[in-house]
């Protein structure tokens, strides 16, 4: 931990590359996202490694390869019918990850973002450059973007050594005496990461619940405190 | 295609249009099964790593974002992370390892088996582009990429510090560019 400058600006090729080990990681990216000329360093990096990818010759699809994608597609539909089915029955008791005091615990890229807003002056340029963060932070590799309807919202949720972190852009604050709470679904189950409140369109939180075999991330807006299981449609989702 | 056709095609998988995943399939499936079994090395994992990354579009198709790039580089990436993620559990490096070095020098040759949205002539370019660098860089560059190396797993297989190996990566990256810029300037 607590490389320099120096040091993490030669870590910006292993990067984009995919080559950072594990342990490395959190550092490198929160650096990276934080740091400008680090940024942009990266960034014009990307058409190199596309060219990486578009260089490997096609090669002819193996014939049963469509129609096992379309068998699972159509057993997946058939499990989540099943799953809507238990839900709406009686209420399960979900394992709620975190206590409501610690609830809130802002990560440290969260912390990053929200201070950075704090000290601008919320043009719309400024809370642009915020937004393209969370977009970049979307698609590092292993992260997952969430969406809105409106297309004006971005989250991402990125997996940690012992959890996740998850940061948001664009939300409205929740409705008075409600929060916005983010759920891990699992096989069409859904755990708490824990409740939110954004500042100037940010938010955040660190969850210390595995992301193993988390096939969806949502957000609902929940009464204050927070819900066993989601009450309402997403606001936000995968 | 295009990136509208890209948003438009995503747009479908997001009202669960299953013609629009096979549309997709149809596409792409060449270039990642491809990109699959360059990393991989075996056909039948492969196979696995190509269903795993459609899969994963069809449940969450707003993970891609046009703005960020094609939805074509949005897959080989997808399937680039899982295939590697797949060598790593398989423990089967030194399997695919073979594979690795000497591909990057390959040219292409047989017909495309799909109408795709990067040509042949535009692919014998990139290629070309990554044989244009040096030995030594292209070969830290397709350890770390096709073969999931970290830098510290580059500098150990080459035998070379790590400091070099960073070196050797961020020069291979910086050429590259280099030659791609020349290529659009020339277009």
């Amino acid at each position: 931990m607590n490389k320099t400058h120096d040091e993490l600006k030669s870590l910006i090729a292993p990067y984009v590359l995919g080559a950072i080990p594990p342990e490395e990681m959190e550092e490198v990216r929160s650096h990276i996202i934080s740091c400008e000329e680090c940024m942009a360093e990266a960034d014009s990096y990307s058409g190199a490694v596309s060219s990486l990818a578009l260089s490997v010759p096609p090669e002819a699809v193996p014939d049963t390869l469509v129609e096992n994608v379309m068998r699972q597609v159509r057993d997946e539909k058939g499990e989540q019918q099943a799953s809507v089915t238990q839900l709406r029955g009686p209420r399960p008791v979900y394992n709620i990850v975190a206590a409501a005091a610690a609830l809130v615990i802002v990560a440290v890229l969260a912390v990053a973002l929200i201070t950075t807003t704090n000290e601008l002056d919320d043009t719309q340029a400024e809370l642009a450059i915020e937004r393209q963060r969370v977009e970049q932070l979307a698609q590092t590799q292993g992260a997952m973007r969430l969406g809105g309807p409106s297309g004006d919202v971005v989250g991402a949720m990125l997996p940690t050594d012992d959890g996740g972190v998850f940061v948001v852009h664009g939300l409205d604050d929740a409705p008075s005496d409600h929060t916005y709470q983010v759920w891990l679904i699992d096989d069409g189950q859904p755990t708490s990461a824990g409740t939110f409140d954004p500042a100037s369109g940010l938010g955040g939180l660190q969850t210390d619940h595995s992301l193993d075999g988390v096939d969806e991330v949502a957000v609902t807006v929940e009464p204050e405190g927070g819900s066993r299981a989601p009450t309402g449609a997403p606001v936000l989702r995968t | 295609m295009d990136r509208s056709e890209d948003r438009a095609l995503i747009d479908r998988l997001l009202e669960r249009d299953e013609d629009a995943l096979r549309e997709v399939m149809t596409t792409y499936g060449g270039l990642v099964f491809a990109m699959a079994k360059r990393v991989v090395a075996d056909p039948t994992m492969a196979e696995e790593v190509t269903q795993d990354a459609f899969l994963a579009l069809w449940r969450r198709p707003s993970s891609y974002n046009s703005d960020r790039g094609s939805l074509q580089s949005f897959l080989l990436g997808v399937t680039r992370n899982k295939a590697i993620d797949l060598v790593r559990h398989e423990e089967s490096l030194k399997k695919a390892k073979d594979a690795l070095i000497t591909e990057a020098e390959a040219t292409s040759d047989g017909e495309s088996p799909n109408e795709l949205a990067v040509g042949m002539e535009e692919r014998d370019e990139l290629r070309a582009a990554l044989v244009s660098i040096s030995e030594v860089q292209r070969e830290a560059v397709v350890l770390a990429y096709f073969g999931g190396r970290t830098y510290r797993e580059v500098a150990d297989e080459l035998g070379i510090p790590e400091g070099t190996a960073k070196t050797r990566l961020r020069d291979g990256l910086a050429k590259l560019r280099q030659v791609l810029a020349n290529r659009t300037e020339r277009a």
